[in-house]
Formats: structure tokens, sequence, C-alpha cells
């Protein structure tokens, strides 16, 4: 609906619109389209777990409260054993296990602004939408996700802490080893971008001449690394410089869910236009053993900054 | 649906989900064993791989201080559903062999110990090492890493 259109006469339409009420319905819609996309690219718990929309119907709710909860099966163990002929195996009464998700809404702030002063803004509205909004609420699915991570490898211990003072191969080999050794594997490591820009000076010597040659023109290039996927992060608010975290496929990891879709809320009341944001979420690392973590002694990134993480 | 929150099972979780429940887990005997559901002695709640014992309205209660022979382990505890609408436990009465994670970890036990029930402070009914002519209700077949595979004989007497 807005697309080549400059930013100030983004604005003033904007306004327009919402002065009648087919025109906040559509500009809710394309907010919500925009939103949806941009959010999936950006938040990095997605590409890790990537999530999957549930109804109510999906849903159990409490006798005590109003809230609701997804309840996801662990699958159940199973073994097998040499026996005898004229013997028999071990009998087992099956007895699953499984764990609940809450549910919870994560909501933007709700934005205010009068009508004339947003004529006074040079770049278009969505992107407000875009920084306010979206940016928020992925960073809080980020926080969570990694919330979560913490709370596992708590129970578990998968967590190594290292005099290294960069991320190289030794290092995430013994990051991989945690889960690889714990009949499961690695699919995807998660690290921030100074760690990752770490990465990237191994001298050749430890990567080979090619590759270090290749990585000074055009940095990593690649999608993985020691054939896992990487996800590279800039959040160094969540993911600490030198926290390096690995987890397995989604299928060995946990649960992601949406409920409904997100939602968008606008409206004009007089002179200011206010609008918001949220969605209703929830996640759980089911299977805590598919999460390990490496914390290397990696110095502050910026100078002045001092000590290190 | 009534649900309390079981606070490990509900995310963030801070139990390993991937082990298997060893509370009571009957390996052998499991087609002959008789599953009975008793009712509950007043105030009495137990979880699965507790043990009770008969009062003499024939309903199941805490065992006393003095070990015992008498005493039944508990297959569904009071946690379930199904137990919170009849009122009623499910014992496990008859021959069989079983694995459980709740026994009394402060003795050093080997196999052939004889294991015995009593109150083990606080209400705890879990199974216990059975000093010399204590009555028992089984004798350890295996020490495993967090568990101990047992034979059900009650009314065993410790050498």
């Amino acid at each position: 609906m807005f697309e080549n259109m400059d930013a100030q006469t983004f604005n003033n339409t904007f306004i327009h619109k919402l002065d009648t009420v087919d025109g906040i319905n559509k500009l809710a819609a394309a907010g919500a389209a925009f939103v949806r996309e941009k959010i999936r690219e950006i938040g990095f718990a997605r590409r890790i777990l990537p999530p999957e929309s549930v109804t109510r119907a999906d849903l159990t709710r409490s006798t005590d409260h109003d809230t609701l909860i997804k309840i996801v099966d662990i699958e159940h163990g199973s073994k097998a054993m040499a026996v005898n002929f004229a013997s028999e195996a071990d009998e087992r009464w099956i007895q699953g296990k499984r764990y609940a998700i809450p549910m919870f809404k994560i909501e933007s702030e709700k934005f205010v602004k009068d009508e004339g002063e947003l004529l006074a803004y040079d770049y278009p509205i969505t992107k407000v939408i875009e920084e306010n909004s979206v940016k928020d609420i992925q960073r809080v699915e980020d926080y969570k996700f990694i919330e979560y991570c913490e709370a596992a490898i708590s129970v578990t211990s998968k967590r190594v802490v290292s005099s290294a003072t960069r991320a190289d191969r030794k290092e995430l080999n013994t990051l991989f080893k945690m889960i690889d050794g714990d009949e499961r594997a690695v699919g995807v490591v998660l690290l921030n971008t100074v760690d990752y820009d770490d990465y990237m000076i191994q001298p050749a010597t430890e990567v080979g001449s090619p590759l270090a040659s290749e990585i000074s023109v055009d940095g990593y290039k690649y999608q993985n690394i020691m054939n896992r996927r990487s996800v590279v992060t800039n959040k160094t608010e969540i993911v600490l410089p030198g926290e390096i975290w690995a987890f397995t496929e989604p299928a060995y990891l946990g649960n992601f869910f949406i409920l409904n879709d997100m939602k968008f809320w606008i409206k004009k009341e007089a002179e200011k236009v206010m609008w918001k944001t949220w969605e209703y979420i929830g996640m759980g690392i089911g299977n805590i053993r598919s999460v390990a973590k490496i914390e290397l002694d990696v110095a502050s990134p910026i100078p002045s900054a001092g000590g290190s993480y | 649906m009534v649900m309390a929150i079981n606070e490990a099972r509900t995310a963030p979780i801070t139990e390993d989900l991937t082990t298997e429940d060893l509370s009571i887990s009957v390996i052998r005997g499991l087609e002959s064993v008789f599953r009975k559901d008793i009712e509950l002695a007043a105030g009495a709640t137990f979880a699965k791989g507790e043990w009770g014992v008969l009062d003499t309205e024939g309903k199941l209660a805490r065992p006393g201080a003095s070990a015992t022979a008498d005493a039944f382990v508990v297959f569904n505890g009071t946690d379930r559903f199904d137990v919170k609408a009849t009122g009623k436990v499910t014992i496990l009465m008859g021959s069989f062999v079983a694995k459980t994670s709740k026994y009394d970890a402060g003795p050093s036990y080997a196999v052939n110990d004889y294991l015995t029930v009593r109150n083990l402070g606080g209400g705890e009914a879990i199974l216990t090492k059975a000093a010399s002519g204590e009555p028992g209700v089984g004798r350890v077949l295996e020490v495993g890493n967090g568990y101990l595979v047992f034979e059900y004989i009650p009314a065993a007497v410790a050498p």
C-alpha cells in the first residue's frame, strides 16, 4: 500500500487514513503484515527454535486463573536386551512424561504522537513501528529464550568456563562435545558479533592459508561453522561476548508457540495518534540436555569500558 | 481440566525429562501382579513409589516407626486426577521384581540385603535397609546408579 511513496507523503497519508474506520482497519492490517515479516528475520530464538502457530483449541486452561498452557509430550524411552531362548526381557509400564509451556504476552509500549509532530518526521512511520515495536518484541523473545537455556544448563551442568580469550575451533570443539557426546548432535551454534569477529582472525596455521586469505578479503561468508548452522546476533546484552551456545536441531530441543497472530492496534483520537503491538507466545526447552554453553574470557571490545565479560 | 503447577515440569524446565521414571518400575510380573485400589486413611497422601500399611479399617496409612513387612508400594499416587476422583490409591500385591529410585539413601546397599519399610522421619515412607531380625518386604537384586532392583517378598525376615 505504501510502497514507492516518499516518507513525508507516507506520513501525511497515514494521518488522513486514520480519520476513517476503513482506513484504520487497512493500516492495522498493513502494520500487522509488516511486523510479522520483519520479526522472523531478526529474532535469533526463532532461527534456533522455529515457532509454531497454535489456537485456543490447542491449549489447556487452569481452574485457578485465566491463563493458558500448552502441554507437550516427551518421547518415551525404550531399550532392548540380549536374553536366552527360554528367558524374556524386562517389562515396562509405559509412563510418558510431558511438560507445560505457559503462554504469556509480549507487548510494545503504547506509542503516542501528535499528528502535527508526526509530519515533522523525515522517515516513514513504518520505521518507527519497526524500531520501537518489532525490535522490542523480538528482543524479549530472545531474552526469554536465553533465560530458559540458562535454567537448563544450571541443571545439566553443560557449561564450560574457559580461559581462552577468543573463539576458535578448539573452543567450539569443547562446546560441541557436550552435546555430541550425549547421544545428541549439535545443529546450531549461537554466537554474538564480537565472537564472530574473533573467529575470523584465526591464523593460517590454524585454518589453512586459502581460508585465511579468503576471510581477510571477504570475511567468513559461510552459513556453517564446523558443519553446524551458525546464528550470529548483535545483541550483546543478551548473548554476552565470550558466551557461545550450542543447540540440537529443534525436534530434540523444545517448543516455541505463538497463539494466533501478532496483533497491531492503532487509534486516532482528536489530534493524537497511538498504536501498540503485542503477541501471545510460549516457549520451553523440553530436552534440557540439548543445550550447552561455553564462556570465554573475552576482553571488552570497547577499550574505555575496560575489564572482561 | 484441573491442573496444579508442577514447577519442574513447567517452562523454564528444571528437570531432565528424558530420564526414566523409576519411582516404582515393575520389570518382572506386570502381567500377574495385582493392582488394587484402596481407600486412603484420613489425611494420608502418597506419592508413586512410597509405601503404606493397612490400618484397622483396611485403609492405607503411613507406616509407623517400627519396621514392618506388611507394607504395599503405591503405584498410582495421590497426585493423579483419577485418584483424586476415586479417593483411592493403587497398590501392588503379589510377586514382582521392580526398580525404584525411592529408597533411603543413607545406608549402603549390597545384593541380597533385606529391605523394610518404616517411618524414616517426617512421615517419609520409602524402602530402607532392614537390620538383622527385622521384618522386611523384599531383597536387593541389583544396586544401580540411583536405583535399587528388588524382589518383593512380603513378610521376609532379615537374617
